[in-house]
């Protein structure tokens, strides 16, 4: 299955919102075991003596990177199409300035303004009614800094890019300075420590979980730019289309009966065939939409069956706009009119089997054209008849 | 909504004719909520009372908590007032008794709610709060009446009680019933909702009662019960699910609804993690901890059974319209 | 021992290993969704949302919050407000499993309650326009984009820490 997921339709939008609840509840289960639910332990960042925001965030972003990084290289995670955020460089330079000016006089960033309120910090309930707030400032002078809010715009830039390194060596690099960034924090935490303050244990990270985690980086740093180097992929060049299942004429037939509902029908021809040339009950593209886009808004609970005049005409390439399950029909709609709306012939042979199927044939002919089956009894009687003789002969 | 055929929105989808397509709308949903709250206070205050026997010692909320409910109830009745399109024809319902309507039914054992709310609030005072209330009521008529109504309640107690329990699970089921029947609308269309609006009333009742101050043994029983009915909650949205997945056509649609469907975020986002999941664990661990109190459990309780009411409603109108709008449309 | 003496509820968790826990949140919804995670959107809708129910003609004659109120799906049915929905519940969790649940104002020793709670809300404000302006905020921008190398993201990520070392001197009394 390729990644990611959501990008290549593996399920629906309401589906993803479920989706977001719950990946919601894991980052913020992480930010308040982070701490960062409480004013006090974020602000102490910028005081010098607990670096966890620092250390938290970085860990953060070295083990999301190093995650995108192993699934790009393996192949099985398509960069091009994850929404990488636009570089406007001014507004997000002054945004950034303006967040971090605001982060350290509210006590919270917008997220952990949320996590704080729900551990019941009124403090962390103000910022976020004040984050609320903010945007109506922002909305009210925004015809002022429209210019400004669209300047620098380079697109969507990489650091690779940016510094004209390879992928590899930019990813080995943030490793790098965040793992040395980490030990730097952890020296100046040592240097400014408080006297009076007791010593946190988890204060400055106890080292083995730490080196555990410095090591599994290293591990995946290492595998990813082995992966890339060596040039390997899971999964490279897209695969050929499945071809669609199909089902014979007179099993379609046989289902209309039994459950008319079981199948949403369209006759993929266009210009539409006459009503009396289609499958009863077939839905026709229409001349404004001539690519089925109504087909997104049927719910799959109906199985869904294209068809054209004969397999050729059949358009399979609509069955992605579907849902739910596509099939088509074997032969398209000639083999529709030759198998059930032509009347069947009697059968030369008369064995039992030939017999079911023209019984069947008939009752179908019947049912799809709304004439009366040629009668079949006195067809059959003389060929049981003659059988019977046979096996008379036989004996 | 434009893009319908002539002949169906000039013979059927058209205000002149279907006046009701999307006419239920909050008030239904709140006056649901708030019926299954008073639903679940009178079953958990008769079946609290049936096992200890003194409510005379129970914590204000609980022992108020019948009349708690008949005022629920009424807030809610107030909402259906709003929404009814002839407001003065409501006693036509007490004129006439049709055992195959269930609003018939609800008409009927919302008045019976009332006197027997009243008994059971009225039952197994201790003599001190009797004193007290009749000290406060001097010797009046009014007095009078107090007295031989507790004298009453108190003759009776067990009787009512258990009618108050046979009471309170007739209005739960009548609130998701009242749904149930019209199966027309494909997501109502199921045998689970009216099990599933009695279990989450009961559910709900007992978060509105967890925000008061109770007795903390009071609050440890609660708490358990609302584990279970919870429990019983999502049993139920389990087999209403299953029921549809094996259903026909239409109940296929309904559930795709739920799993897949336009209303799939909002319902198990709301429904499913905020109002049932999330706060089943808060309980479990406050259980489990001694001293911890989950204030927000009986919070996302109460956001989840207000959430399942509206959702269902919504979607219950949406489904039929929305399923005609794709068939028909093309 | 120093430990012991120290609260069961201020036990946070090693911060690498919280660190890590928060990049495989991050990291999920890049292979699930194709992007990452955020906060100041959903204030954004929320925002959006109190003042169209409020004023609508306002709202819609507003040239930034137009597109918001006019989309195909409400102001609410949006990713990043079901994701804050989780990270307000995630949040419960991991404080009510940890004995942290309680309602207070964190200050530091020197201001009042009061001031905290005004300067906490100016902060607010700040943050609000800042996130607007830079399209997005710490979770969205910082932690999202800088995962993903982009630059603008990690020019945003310096100013931060540029912006609260500038300040955290003028604001000292408010937290030590």
């Amino acid at each position: 299955m390729p990644l990611p997921f959501y990008m290549h339709d593996a399920f629906s939008r309401p589906v993803g919102l479920v989706i977001a609840t719950l990946i919601g509840c894991v980052f913020g289960f992480a930010l308040e075991r982070a701490g960062f639910g409480r004013a006090t332990v974020l602000t102490d960042q910028f005081y010098g003596d607990n670096m966890r925001v620092f250390k938290v965030m970085f860990s953060a972003i070295v083990t999301a990177m190093l995650g995108v990084f192993v699934c790009s290289g393996l192949g099985i995670l398509d960069l091009s199409l994850m929404r990488i955020p636009t570089t406007y460089l001014w507004p997000q330079i002054a945004g950034g300035f303006l967040l971090g000016v605001g982060f350290i006089v509210s006590g919270h960033c917008p997220g952990t303004a949320v996590v704080g309120a729900s551990s019941g910090n009124i403090d962390a309930m103000v910022a976020f009614f004040g984050t609320v707030l903010g945007t109506y400032a922002f909305g009210g002078v925004f015809p002022w800094i429209q210019d400004f809010y669209n300047s620098g715009e380079m697109g969507i830039l990489r650091l690779p890019t940016t510094f004209g390194i390879s992928e590899t060596l930019a990813v080995i690099a943030v490793v790098l300075m965040a793992i040395g960034g980490f030990f730097g924090a952890e020296w100046v935490e040592k240097k400014l420590a408080r006297e009076d303050a007791p010593a946190d244990p988890t204060n400055s990270g106890a080292a083995a979980p730490r080196n555990r985690v410095f090591g599994i980086w290293s591990l995946a740093t290492a595998a990813g730019a082995v992966v890339l180097f060596s040039g390997f992929t899971f999964v490279s060049r897209p695969q050929a289309e499945p071809e669609l299942p199909s089902i014979s004429a007179l099993d379609l037939a046989t289902t209309l009966v039994a459950d008319p509902t079981h199948y949403f029908l369209l006759d993929t021809r266009i210009p539409p065939a006459p009503p009396k040339q289609r499958i009863p009950g077939a839905m026709v593209l229409s001349a404004e939409d001539p690519d089925g886009a109504f087909l997104a808004d049927l719910p799959p609970t109906r199985e869904l069956l294209l068809y054209g005049g004969d397999d050729a005409s059949t358009r399979t390439d609509l069955a992605e706009r579907f849902e739910g399950t596509t099939l088509t029909l074997r032969g398209g709609y000639a083999a529709f009119r030759n198998e059930v709306i032509a009347p069947p012939e009697p059968p030369r042979a008369a064995t039992p089997d030939a017999l079911e199927a023209y019984r069947l044939r008939s009752a179908l002919h019947a049912h799809f054209t709304g004439a009366s089956a040629p009668a079949p009894t006195p067809m059959v009687k003389p060929v049981r008849v003659k059988r019977a003789r046979k096996a008379e002969g036989g004996c | 909504m434009n893009t319908l055929p002539l002949e169906v929105t000039s013979s059927r989808v058209q205000p002149h004719i279907d006046p009701v397509l999307h006419i239920w709308c909050w008030d239904v949903a709140a006056y649901l909520f708030l019926g299954g709250i008073a639903a679940g206070l009178l079953v958990i205050y008769a079946v609290h009372t049936l096992r200890k026997g003194n409510s005379s010692t129970f914590s204000w909320p609980l022992r108020f908590a019948p009349l708690i409910a008949l005022s629920a109830l009424s807030l809610g009745m107030a909402f259906l007032f709003l929404d009814l399109e002839y407001k003065t024809h409501v006693y036509r319902f007490y004129f006439t008794f049709r055992p195959t309507s269930p609003m018939s039914w609800g008409s009927w054992i919302l008045i019976v709610t009332y006197p027997v709310g009243i008994l059971m609030a009225t039952g197994g005072w201790s003599e001190q709060q009797k004193r007290a209330a009749g000290a406060r009521l001097g010797s009046g008529s009014i007095a009078r009446l107090l007295d031989n109504t507790l004298a009453f309640s108190d003759r009776h107690r067990a009787t009512i009680l258990r009618l108050g329990i046979a009471v309170g699970c007739g209005l739960g089921l009548y609130t998701g019933l009242l749904l149930g029947t019209l199966s027309a609308r494909l997501q109502w269309n199921t045998a689970m909702l009216g099990p599933l609006f009695l279990a989450s009333g009961i559910s709900t009742g007992i978060a509105f009662l967890l925000l008061f101050p109770l007795h903390n043994d009071e609050r440890h029983e609660l708490t358990r019960w609302d584990i279970a009915a919870i429990g019983v909650e999502l049993t139920l949205i389990g087999l209403m699910l299953i029921g549809f997945l094996s259903g026909d056509e239409a109940a296929r649609l309904a559930a795709w609804n739920l799993l897949g469907g336009p209303v799939t975020g909002e319902f198990w986002s709301l429904v499913i993690i905020t109002g049932l999941a999330v706060p089943l664990f808060l309980e479990i661990v406050e259980m489990r901890r001694a001293g911890a109190r989950a204030f927000m459990a009986p919070v996302l309780v109460l956001i989840g059974g207000i959430a399942l009411r509206f959702i269902l409603l919504h979607a219950g109108q949406a489904t039929s319209y929305d399923a005609l709008l794709s068939m028909v449309g093309h | 021992m120093q430990q012991q003496s120290t609260e069961q509820s201020d036990h946070f968790w090693n911060p690498y290993v919280a660190g890590v826990l928060l990049g495989l949140a991050l990291l999920a919804a890049f292979l699930i969704m194709g992007w990452g995670l955020g906060a100041s959107g959903a204030a954004n809708r929320i925002a959006i949302l109190a003042a169209h129910t409020v004023a609508p003609d306002a709202v819609e004659a507003n040239a930034y919050f137009r597109p918001y109120v006019t989309a195909e799906h409400g102001v609410m049915n949006d990713w990043l407000v079901f994701e804050t929905l989780g990270v307000f519940l995630g949040g419960l969790i991991g404080a009510f499993s940890a004995g942290r649940t309680r309602l207070a104002v964190r200050h530091g020793a020197r201001i009042s309650v009061r001031g905290r709670l005004f300067w906490a809300l100016v902060g607010g404000i700040i943050m609000g326009f800042a996130a607007r302006l830079a399209r997005g905020c710490t979770s969205g921008q910082a932690l999202s984009g800088g995962a993903l190398l982009a630059t603008g993201s990690w020019a945003f990520m310096m100013m931060v820490f540029v912006g609260g070392y500038a300040v955290a001197p003028l604001i000292r009394r408010q937290w030590r």
